[in-house]
């Protein structure tokens, strides 16, 4: 049985949702302005901006607006019903699926002298890519 | 005619066939790759692990056809399984999907901060099947 939803809690959980991503952020912003290249660090921060702003958007369309709320917007909020969560449960289990395979796949690619950073970039990308492609399919079908 | 039980039997042994046979070819595929690329010891590596998890699935398979009521791991490498056990094999499966791209994106952060991340994808993947296989025998036992 899923908890009801009050629209009084969005802006609870909206403080607590952006003070725990300040405190993850910030501190690996610092970390990477000292020891980082270039501007990495502005880029880590914009990227942690742009995902608490994608957040916020989904956690107000699923407290405020839940008529309009999406499989996806739920799952970001972990606000789901049994439906939801087994529809990502799926799709994450794609994704751990293809992990071993792929980080295989990497370690091979990099025994045979491939640039260490691009292959780990590559994966996190391709196995990001998996999730929102077996989250959209998996979600249309059920 | 055969009976719904044999016919079960004779699926389930074929369906092992296949797993094995499919796991020795990508295994051996895989360390030819990388004995070409002069990596022999690797390649040998390869062979021994890949060996070893083919006798896994093999015992199992055996084990599942004398004495039928098994443990949930045996059923679920030389199959068939039931509900229960593909929910638990879904879960298990999940939480190591996310716990490889979490480290991911953790190793690709301590790249930036100066880290080698070379040995970063094979220390993933033994990550990744100890939490396989942990978050399994946890289901397992919970559920």
């Amino acid at each position: 049985m899923s908890t009801p939803r009050t629209t009084d809690q969005f802006p609870l959980i909206a403080a607590v949702a952006i003070g725990s991503t300040v405190a993850v952020v910030v501190p690996c912003a610092l970390l990477l302005r000292e020891h980082g290249p270039g501007h990495m660090w502005l880029g880590f921060i914009i990227g942690g901006a742009i995902a608490s702003v994608g957040g916020l958007i989904a956690g107000w369309r699923v407290y405020r607006r839940p008529d309009r709320a999406t499989a996806a917007d739920r799952a970001l909020v972990h606000a789901g019903d049994e439906r939801d969560d087994t529809v990502l449960t799926r799709s994450l289990a794609v994704v751990g699926l293809l992990a071993l395979p792929l980080a295989s796949g990497a370690c091979i690619a990099i025994a045979v002298d491939a640039d260490a950073l691009a292959v780990a970039g590559a994966l996190t990308f391709a196995l990001l890519a998996a999730l929102i492609v077996a989250f959209t399919v998996y979600s249309r079908r059920t | 005619m055969l009976t719904m039980d044999a016919r079960s039997t004779k699926h389930s042994t074929r369906a092992l066939f296949w797993r094995i046979t499919a796991a020795t070819a990508v295994v051996a595929a895989l360390a030819t790759l990388v004995a070409q690329s002069g990596n022999v010891a690797m390649a040998l590596g390869m062979l021994t692990s890949g060996g070893v998890a083919i006798l896994a699935i093999a015992i199992a398979g055996r084990r599942y056809r004398r004495r039928g009521d098994v443990s949930t791991g045996t059923r679920v490498l030389a199959g068939p399984v039931d509900e229960r056990d593909r929910r638990l094999v879904s879960r298990s499966w999940a939480i190591t999907g996310l716990v490889v791209v979490g480290g991911l994106v953790v190793a690709l952060l301590a790249d930036g901060m100066g880290a080698d991340v070379k040995e970063a994808p094979a220390v993933l993947l033994w990550v990744g099947l100890a939490t396989l296989v942990a978050s399994f025998l946890v289901l397992d036992h919970k559920s």
